[in-house]
């Protein structure tokens, strides 16, 4: 496998993991439904992070049974005047208190891995 | 202009994901509605008309609903499963019986006194034809049904369906490899044994697990 290949493979793995907390941040402030959600996430990453069609449905689930976020359906009229259900998101308090933890050990754990690399 | 373009695939897209889905519509309405409002946005942010290059493939989509909205995780028991399976199988077999007097009784004094070999072959063709659909019913009952709807009479009396692990629906070769034992009672007699054993938490028979099913319940 060649360096790029491999590279794109490791970033894919590691890009994982920052998806849950970059979903909290973003819905700290404020509620959204999912697709504007992935879209936001891909804004504020300038496109490094992007979460792939239906693939936020799990995650969102995820962070539900947890507790950090909420979901209500809502009814919205779309542009052909159709009165339709649609989830919106929104963080719950324990989810604001659990983001600020996740960001001074996220603060932390980066500082820590700098040092190991950039000695 | 530009919407009805765009709305007419993402029609389409939606009705893939929604048969692949085999719970009842009450259920997957609403989640398919916020579905549809995802894809739209999606769409038209990369004005790309393929819902599957936007959003990815309606297997994914589908998998992705079903476990992210938690369709089909409980698997049934046994016990009203086997309750589910003796409706069935009186279902099929009255059925199977009932082709078989017909045939036999409007055919059979046919075949006896035919004194044209033409005529004698093709009545006694037919009588085969006849005994060999009854047999049919009461085999291919459980594949047909499954097949076509995820469920058979007696296991749709109890609100249960068999769904593919990942929680679609499942395919014709599922529904025939996990529907083979149910040609001898022995076997599924043994399979559910062995099923038992190998998966204590899932309620899968043996060969449930082989075409990788669940029965579950519904929710309503």
């Amino acid at each position: 496998m060649n360096h790029q290949d491999l590279l794109h493979k490791w970033q894919t793995e590691f890009k994982k993991g920052f998806s849950k907390p970059l979903i909290l941040q973003s819905l700290s402030e404020g509620k959204n439904y999912p697709y504007p959600l992935t879209k936001k996430i891909k804004e504020l990453s300038n496109g490094m992070i992007s979460i792939a069609g239906s693939n936020i449905y799990p995650m969102l689930t995820n962070l539900e049974k947890e507790e950090l976020i909420a979901s209500q359906s809502v009814e919205i009229t779309t542009k052909e005047g159709k009165t339709k259900k649609r989830n919106i998101y929104e963080i719950t308090e324990e989810g604001k208190e659990f983001l600020e933890h996740l960001k001074l050990s996220m603060q932390e754990f980066t500082e820590v891995i700098q040092k190991i690399i950039y000695p | 202009m530009k919407n009805a373009k765009i709305l007419n695939p993402i029609k389409f897209y939606i009705k893939k994901i929604n048969k692949l889905l085999p719970y009842p519509k009450s259920v997957k309405k609403s989640i398919l509605e916020s579905l549809e409002q995802d894809i739209v946005e999606a769409m038209e942010d990369t004005n790309n008309p393929d819902p599957t290059e936007v959003f990815g493939d309606p297997y994914t989509v589908a998998k992705n609903l079903s476990h992210s909205k938690g369709l089909g995780i409980s698997p049934v028991g046994f016990g009203i499963r086997t309750v589910a399976y003796f409706i069935d199988f009186f279902l099929s077999l009255i059925v199977c019986i009932i082709l078989i007097i017909l045939t036999v009784f409007l055919i059979g004094p046919h075949v006896v006194y035919e004194t044209n070999p033409i005529v004698f072959i093709a009545e006694f063709l037919l009588l085969i034809l006849g005994l060999i659909s009854g047999i049919f019913v009461f085999f291919g009952y459980p594949i047909l049904l499954e097949g076509l709807f995820s469920t058979t009479i007696g296991k749709k009396l109890f609100g249960l369906i068999v769904i593919d692990v990942s929680g679609i629906r499942i395919s014709w070769k599922q529904a025939i490899i996990r529907n083979l034992p149910k040609t001898q009672a022995e076997f599924l007699f043994f399979d559910v044994l062995i099923g038992k054993y190998i998966q204590k938490t899932t309620n899968q028979r043996a060969l449930d697990q082989v075409a990788e099913t669940l029965v579950v319940r519904v929710k309503s």
